[in-house]
């Protein structure tokens, strides 16, 4: 089975999938408006049914493992997440962009055909989602599928719709890197408009970054600013520690 | 980690703050790191697609620590945990000594 929806062709029908007991009932409900609610309750309903799947195919020999992967949680939850984009919730919309290389479905010659219009309708939709700044990374990390050009012409509408100034600051950072070489100007314009605008975000740090030199962070010089990120999405600034005796640690469990 | 713990609880009550910048976990191993050293302290989480604050303080060696001061300056740079403990104290009676 072929889920081809996406490209335009008609959704495969709920109950092809209801007899399967991991995807339980056929959510009739999802034509309808979802909310966020709908979307977080079935974001877990998958993570859960992927750690059960990854359990039994660790187990499975060489034809079950075949037969689970014909039923595999991306093949049955994408229909349901690609509806509940279509009924306009954005997160469902990050959902297929940040899955879709899971799915052996599309084939990674159609992903920018697939890809594209689902980037627009986020941009179009969605640029004041506390999540828009996600979208932009994951269409910058698409731009070999959407095209160079498609994915600056979309980064450049985002600098402008977004509503946070991190998503704005990303939205130019991605857009300049792309455009260093052929077109460093137009790169060197977007770099410095994050320089005067945008500066203290984490992206405005990833700009000041590529131009900083070992003599700004060595003993006796003030200590680079920075806006830094934790693992949950909590931003935090250097500039917030002044007055603090501070202990910076750079490392990694690996 | 250990050392960094004890550090953080010596200087509790002080206007202290240890900050760390991971780099190059995956996030399942960044979350069982930090349940297994049990850090406690705040720290940035930047992935491996994009480290912009190791790249903004040229980074090269892990672990790197940097101290500041009160005004931001930094007052060292190097690669040993315990070294750090004695640049802390100094700086934090510093900072006391001018308070009075």
């Amino acid at each position: 089975m072929r889920f081809k929806s996406i490209l335009g062709i008609a959704l495969i029908p709920m109950v092809a999938y209801a007899a399967n007991p991991v995807v339980g009932e056929a959510p009739a409900a999802m034509a309808v408006a979802p909310s966020i609610d709908d979307f977080t309750a079935l974001d877990e309903e998958f993570d859960t049914a992927l750690v059960e799947y990854t359990k039994e195919l660790k187990a499975a020999d060489k034809a079950q493992r075949r037969e689970l992967r014909a039923n595999s949680p991306i093949k049955l939850y994408w229909p349901r997440f690609e509806a509940m984009s279509k009924a306009g919730e954005g997160r469902a919309t990050l959902w297929l962009v940040e899955h879709i290389k899971e799915n052996r479905d599309v084939r990674s010659k159609e992903r920018g055909a697939v890809l594209t219009p689902l980037f627009k309708s986020i941009i179009d939709n969605h640029a004041d989602a506390e999540w828009f700044t996600s979208a932009v990374k994951s269409l910058a990390a698409n731009k070999k599928y959407v095209g160079a050009d498609e994915t600056v012409a979309m980064l450049d509408k985002a600098a402008k719709t977004a509503k946070s100034d991190n998503a704005k600051a990303a939205s130019l950072f991605f857009a300049a890197n792309i455009l260093a070489d052929s077109d460093p100007a137009r790169a060197e314009k977007m770099m410095a408009e994050i320089g005067e605008k945008y500066s203290n975000t984490v992206y405005g740090t990833a700009a000041r970054a590529s131009k900083a030199t070992p003599e700004d962070s060595e003993v006796g010089k003030v200590a680079p600013t920075f806006v830094g990120e934790t693992i949950d999405g909590f931003q935090f600034s250097i500039e917030d520690y002044r007055g603090k005796v501070v202990a910076l640690d750079f490392y990694g469990f690996w | 980690m250990p050392h960094l713990k004890t550090l953080v609880e010596r200087h509790e009550n002080d206007p202290f703050a240890l900050i760390g910048i991971n780099t190059g976990d995956e996030p399942d191993a960044y979350h069982e790191g930090v349940k297994e050293f049990g850090l406690t302290w705040l720290s940035a989480f930047q992935g491996q697609a994009m480290t912009p604050i190791s790249d903004l303080y040229k980074v090269r060696g892990y672990p790197t620590y940097l101290v500041l001061d009160t005004d931001g300056t930094i007052a060292y740079r190097g690669h040993s945990g315990t070294e750090i403990d004695a640049v802390v104290a100094d700086l934090l009676a510093k900072a006391k000594a001018k308070d009075k």
